[in-house]
């Protein structure tokens, strides 16, 4: 290979792989505008008639100079809070998420074309999944104070259970 | 009871369910704690705020800072929430520290994730002293670039409103050493 062709192939893939981490990197800095505190209902699919309705505050802030994003759900009247980290990692925009359940699923994340939603699709899990795991996750920006949140979890024998929020900001 | 299962796996609003099913299953032949089980209950005896000074004593001049450290039992008892910040400071990851850890217990091994204010995420595993005092964090491995990384960390009970926290941060093959004495706030 002459060395200008080798050049330019270099700078190709130097090209390729830079347009790959700002394309994660997009995706995590549209998630970081979700920073602040958020205030919902939950519809489930199937319905879950305990939960049907039930106020969900978020929490997203954003930590370690800008480096990771700790997401937090509690429910009302319920003592869970699972935390959600998100993050980049290499060209990947990552979350592992600390569930209730006990295990740590990860997903990778993608922003769609017109830049309003970004979706989590499975990765890995560490733990156990005796009781399933969180699957998938999707985050729409609807504006500035309202966004929504789908939720996906696989129960045992890969049944799942929707849970969409919406959520306004409360600051 | 397959609703009862349904709603304990569903994110937020679930997991109490879980937990009445995993202690109903215990209940009748509750195994005995593992090691990493017991690191672990002892690390969320320090759940609260926290304060006191840092002392680096390769780099006296950034020795004295007042940090607040929250810890935060989290995920239904799962996890442990650590965030260092200095005290007094806002949140604006722009401007100030805010790393991130979280501890559980993977399998047999009480485990730490450190995100770090440097980009990347350090995975340690712990072991409790056995006098019960002393958890003491190995580096395992690192996601990210590990050229300035966080590598070991020990966490030392002193009584229910004072422990230290010792923190080996490596510039490259340079360890530099941190050492903070908290007393608890609430």
């Amino acid at each position: 290979m002459k060395p200008r062709t080798a050049l330019s192939v270099l700078f190709v893939l130097i090209a390729a792989t830079a347009f790959a981490q700002s394309d994660a990197q997009q995706s995590f800095d549209k998630l970081k505008t979700l920073a602040g505190s958020w205030e919902g209902h939950v519809t489930t699919v199937p319905p879950q008639a305990d939960i049907e309705g039930k106020i969900t505050h978020a929490s997203l802030r954003v930590t370690s100079m800008g480096n990771a994003i700790v997401h937090e759900m509690t429910g009302e009247g319920r003592p869970d809070d699972p935390i959600t980290m998100l993050y980049l990692d290499g060209d990947r925009l990552l979350l592992t998420h600390y569930c209730d359940a006990g295990n740590r699923p990860r997903m990778t994340g993608k922003m769609s074309p017109d830049g309003k939603t970004v979706e989590f699709d499975f990765f890995d899990v560490a733990g156990s999944t005796e009781y399933g795991h969180m699957h998938h996750a999707v985050f729409t920006v609807i504006d500035a104070n309202h966004h929504t949140e789908d939720w996906t979890y696989m129960q045992p024998g890969d049944k799942p259970v929707h849970a969409h929020i919406e959520l306004q900001r409360t600051k | 009871m397959k609703s009862r299962i349904a709603l304990s796996v569903l994110f937020v609003l679930i997991a109490a369910t879980t937990f009445a099913q995993s202690d109903t299953q215990k209940s009748s032949a509750a195994p005995a704690p593992s090691e990493a089980q017991k690191s672990f209950t002892t690390m969320k005896s320090l759940a609260g705020e926290w304060e006191g000074p840092v002392t680096v004593a390769d780099a006296p001049e950034m020795s004295g800072a007042k940090m607040h450290l929250s810890l935060r039992v989290t995920s239904r008892g799962n996890a442990l929430v650590h965030e260092f910040q200095e005290a007094g400071t806002p949140l604006d990851a722009t401007k100030y520290d805010h790393p991130v850890t979280m501890l559980y217990v993977d399998g047999d091994q009480l485990t730490l994730i450190h995100y770090c204010d440097a980009g990347n995420r350090p995975r340690m595993t712990g072991k409790m002293s056995p006098d019960g005092k002393t958890v003491e964090f190995e580096f395992k491995d690192i996601s990210g670039s590990p050229e300035y990384h966080m590598h070991h960390a020990v966490f030392t009970l002193i009584d229910a409103n004072h422990h230290t926290e010792d923190w080996t941060f490596m510039m490259k093959d340079k360890p530099m050493h941190a050492h903070f004495d908290l007393q608890r706030k609430n």
